[in-house]
Order: C-alpha cells, then structure tokens, then sequence
C-alpha cells in the first residue's frame, strides 16, 4: 500500500468527530434547507434561522403554490371554525362509547408561554406561519418540555413552531399527550404515508395521436400551454381530468363520453402527442360539486379537500381528523353514494400500533402527569419530568 | 370551473391540482432527503476542511439548499456536483472565513476529521496527515479531492475550476511533495531513535 492508498484509508466518515452535536443538527438543518427553499429565503445561515421555519415543512410545500391558484370553492376550514377550544361535537368520532382512543399524528406545533396546539389542516407560507385549520390543544406536557423535544429549547421565543409527533388521547376537542416527538426523532411511532404509487400519472394510451396544430409561440412557456389546453378540454363533455405522463410527458385527457370526437378536436389544438380516453369515476364537475359540499357537513373534522385525476380513476380527497364510520357516514350523506366509492381519506389522527403501546408505554396510571385526566394515562416518558416545572423558566421564551 | 392539471416528477404543476400536488411535492422531496442523507456528512467534511465548524455547517446548508432549488439538474453520481457547489459556496461566501483558518487550525481539524482505521497505526496516521501540511492549500485540495473524495482527475478539476491538464501537473507535483515529506519525516524519527 503505498502512501496515497494508505491517506485514502483516512478518509472522514463522522464530522461529528469534529462537530459534536452534528448528528443531531442533521434533521435540523434539512428542515429549514426546505423552508427556506418555499419561503425563497435569501441566505440567513442556518441556524440563526428560527424555529418556525422547521415547523411547516411539508405541509408549507402544498400550500405555498395552493394559496396562488385559483381555487372554484372554499377548500380549508372557514376562518370561524378555527378555534383554540373546538367544539367538543368535532371530536366525537374518535371516541368510542365515551373513552378517549389512543392516536397519533404529525404536524406543525405551535406554542408560547402558556400553551402548545398541534395544527389540523393547512400551514400558510407566511413567515411565521400560520394555522389556516383548527388548531387542537395539547395537554399534558408544559410548554417548555414540548418545545424541548421539538429541539427548539436554546431558541426559546415568545412563540414558537416546530414538526414533531405527539401520541395521546384525543377528547373533547384537546390531545392529552403522553409521549412528543421531534420530527425526525427516530423512536417516534411511524405515522402511516402514502405509498409511491399511490396516484398512477402513467399514460392513458399505448399509441398517442399526433397533435396537427402549429405550435403556437403564444404557448411557447409550458404554463401557457397547459393552461391553453386545459382549457380547452375542460369544456369537453363528460370532462374527467388531465395530466402530463410521468415518462412519457405525454398529455391524457379523460372523458366519460365522446372520446373519438375529442381526440378529433385536441388534436386540432395541440401541436404534440397526447392520448385520450375514459377511466373510473365520476366527472369533474361532478367532483367540484361533491366537494363543495363536504366542507358543510362536515366541518372542523375536515379540511384540506381536493379533487383529482390519475390514471386509476378520478377521485374527491380530503383530510380528515380520523376516519372512522361516523365521518364515513356524514360523507356519504353528503356527496352522495354515487362519489363515495371515489372519495379519499387521509386522517390526521391515526390508530397507534398495539405493538408500539406495549413496547413503549406502560399501563399504569399517571400520577406524575401535570394536568388530570379521566381515563388511564401512560406515565410520560422519562426524562421529561427532569425538565418540568423549573425547566420552564429556562427555556422561557425571550424575544419573537 | 378550473380545471386540474398533473405533471410529472420535475415539472412544476400548472393548474390548481392539490392532490396531485401534494404527491409531486412528497415524491420530491423524499428523493431530496435521500440524496441529503447520503451526502450531507461528504459535504459538511469537505466544508470542514477549509472552515471552522460553524461557517461549515452553513456552507453546507448552503450547499444543500442549491442543491434542493435546481434538484431537477443535480446530476448521478451527486457528490462531484455537490462538492463543487460547495466549493463555489465557500470562494464567493466564505472567503474571510477561510482566511480566519490558519494553516495549523485547519491540520488539527483534519487530524480531527480522518478516520482511524484499524490497519493504519496512530503514527503512521499522524505522518500522514502531518505530509499534508507540507502541501499548499491548492495542492492539498486536490490531494483529498482525489484520495478523500474518491473523486476522478475530471471531476476533481471541475471542482477546482482548473482544466484537467492542470490537475494532472499538480496533483503529480503535490504526491511529489508529500512523499518527499514523509521520506524525510521518517527519516527523521530514524536519527533519532
């Protein structure tokens, strides 16, 4: 070996061996990489940037573009259901015969002095940002714990955000916590996602029609001719949706009716290959119509709601704060049988793994917990005892 | 009425499309993340070797936050393009920072750095590294640009902003330099043993 193979033998793996705390900054800094990539922040180095940038991250993602595009019906909580104290109706379904069901969820957290609430629903862009859902109080834990867990506690502020995951009893509109965890805490419980192919954008066709149009300079900019075309196809009877193919780039417009006579009129007004056809599901207006009236019915126990196309079938989506029969059935109620088999839900509040409860919480009641509770409460995990109440002042907020 | 409107994995949607947003968005950044998780040490090392902690660790942020907002032209393999980021991060950012580090404060952060493999004893990993102090700055960069980084002669050079031509000369003239270090190193611990 001779001595550049033997220096290559050198090669650092671990900063941390020089940076203590690296690991651990790690996460940290990914989150803010991403907020300040939204926010188009000019350069603020990193760690000086405040805590709220972390807590939006991926819901900051949506609602960034959401806020700039023209939207046909109200689609987040309307401003009056946003509440610190929820109607304790919102939380009926995640009840069983009057005991609280033991959930998870992940999401921006926002707290101050006095008290921390978990979002449901959209997070505005805004620097700091914003809760545009309901807000649903957490309990249990003090501030100052929560915002240590969240990583946050050196920059302890007059408010603060942060992303993290909190297991506990959802009750009459409060989460009674017994565990939080920061956001890339690895011992947190996993919150279920979506899977990769969870909408299919492949193409609609195997052999796409030939656009016959000139290309037209004026949709030289992809918007423009998205747009252009949407349009146009939006007004095709039996409308279902279109989307650009994730490989092929391709354009499919879906129908419900007339495709030989709409494949005959796009290509009239596209200069590129496209496919048209007819997949499962309902129209988009009918969609649009359902979705309007999901929002109604039910209330501060959904928000965020959409509708959608892909290759699988048109669909109506929506967040909701746990799905279960009771939300299933006000649904139902309201956009129809028709729609249901096409609606999507995505709880916010989700089931917590048996496995996970019996490997990290035990049974006994809490005596240490510092706020009551009716039913058993796990005791919190440890090390957040040592912090609380003196820690408080500590990692009191200073300034905003 | 809007219509809605997907696209593919690179391309920014166009139409109010939320569902389909949120899952161009998720399928990004997972992909960011991944390509974080498999660099970030790489780059925060090489920030390492030119800054004190805290200036790398926003070059590496800054690094990484390029890398995020031209994510559709971050090339595979990654790390030659990251490195070279960095580099230029660092030049146009960072230069009274570098300067701050003086030679003998970036060694001990090198020495802090290199890892201690089994097979390479604690001296001979101290004559080593101790080699690379006599080397200037320019030469030790391409020294570990190449043996550190795994880097080709190419990609190094693009790193260096110099043609490959050049990097062949001063990478042989710095392997020169720093056998002749290590003989003589060597030959010094002999005389007086």
């Amino acid at each position: 070996m001779n001595d550049f193979e033997e220096l290559s033998k050198l090669t650092p793996t671990n900063p941390g061996n020089l940076v203590p705390g690296w690991e651990a900054a790690k996460p940290r800094m990914l989150n803010q990489i991403l907020a300040r990539a939204e926010k188009g922040n000019p350069r603020v180095p990193w760690r000086m940037v405040s805590a709220a940038a972390a807590a939006v991250l991926a819901l900051v993602a949506t609602i960034a573009i959401w806020q700039q595009l023209p939207r046909p019906n109200p689609v987040a909580i309307p401003p009056g259901t946003t509440s610190k104290t929820p109607n304790p109706s919102d939380s009926e379904t995640v009840s069983t015969k009057g005991q609280a069901q033991l959930v998870m969820a992940q999401g921006a957290i926002y707290g101050d002095a006095k008290s921390v609430s978990i979002c449901f629903g959209a997070v505005s862009a805004s620097f700091p940002s914003k809760c545009g859902g309901t807000l649903i109080p957490i309990i249990g834990f003090t501030p100052a714990q929560i915002a240590k867990k969240l990583a946050y506690p050196d920059q302890a502020e007059a408010s603060w955000e942060g992303l993290g995951t909190v297991v506990g009893y959802f009750e009459t509109g409060q989460l009674q916590a017994v565990r939080v965890y920061g956001a890339e805490d690895p011992s947190a419980p996993v919150i279920p996602g979506k899977p990769n192919n969870y909408y299919d954008f492949g193409p609609l066709c195997d052999t796409p029609t030939q656009g016959q149009a000139a290309p037209n300079p004026e949709n030289a900019a992809p918007d423009a001719a998205a747009a252009a075309l949407t349009k146009v196809a939006a007004s095709l009877p039996g409308y279902q949706g279109i989307w650009r193919s994730t490989n092929s780039g391709y354009y499919n417009i879906a129908l419900t009716e007339g495709v030989a006579e709409a494949r005959a009129k796009l290509a009239k007004v596209l200069a590129e290959k496209f496919c048209v056809g007819t997949i499962p599901g309902p129209t988009n207006a009918e969609l649009l119509k359902a979705q309007s009236a999901v929002i109604p019915a039910l209330g501060g126990q959904a928000a965020m709601v959409g509708v959608g196309v892909a290759r699988t079938g048109t669909f109506l989506e929506l967040d909701v704060l746990i799905d279960d029969q009771g939300i299933r059935s006000k649904l139902e109620t309201a956009v129809g049988t028709a729609i249901m088999p096409y609606t999507k839900l995505s709880p916010f509040f989700h089931p917590v793994p048996q496995g996970w409860v019996a490997k990290n919480l035990s049974a006994t009641n809490s005596s240490t917990s510092s706020q009551s509770s009716s039913h058993s409460l796990p005791s919190p995990e440890p090390g957040y005892q040592s912090d609380a109440p003196n820690a408080s002042s500590s990692a009191a907020p200073k300034t905003r | 009425m809007a219509p809605a409107m997907a696209t593919n994995g690179k391309r920014a949607v166009t139409n109010w499309f939320p569902a389909t947003l949120k899952g161009v968005r998720d399928e990004n950044q997972a992909r960011f993340t991944q390509l974080y998780r498999e660099y970030a040490d790489r780059v925060m090392s090489y920030c390492l070797r030119h800054l004190a902690p805290a200036a790398a660790e926003d070059a590496t942020s800054d690094t990484f936050l390029v890398a995020w907002r031209r994510f559709d032209t971050v090339p595979e393999p990654a790390l030659p393009w990251l490195l070279t980021t960095a580099h230029n991060i660092i030049r146009n950012r960072y230069r009274a920072q570098t300067r701050d580090l003086d030679l003998k404060t970036k060694l001990a952060q090198l020495s802090q750095l290199a890892a201690e493999p089994a097979e390479i004893t604690a001296g001979r990993r101290a004559e080593l590294l101790a080699a690379l102090s006599a080397l200037s700055d320019d030469e030790r960069e391409l020294v570990l640009l190449t043996s550190w980084d795994g880097l080709s002669g190419a990609e190094a050079a693009a790193v260096a902003g110099i043609s490959h031509a050049a990097l062949r000369v001063r990478l042989h003239r710095a392997r020169q330099k720093m056998s002749a270090a290590l003989a003589e190193h060597s030959l010094t611990i002999r005389s007086t043993t």
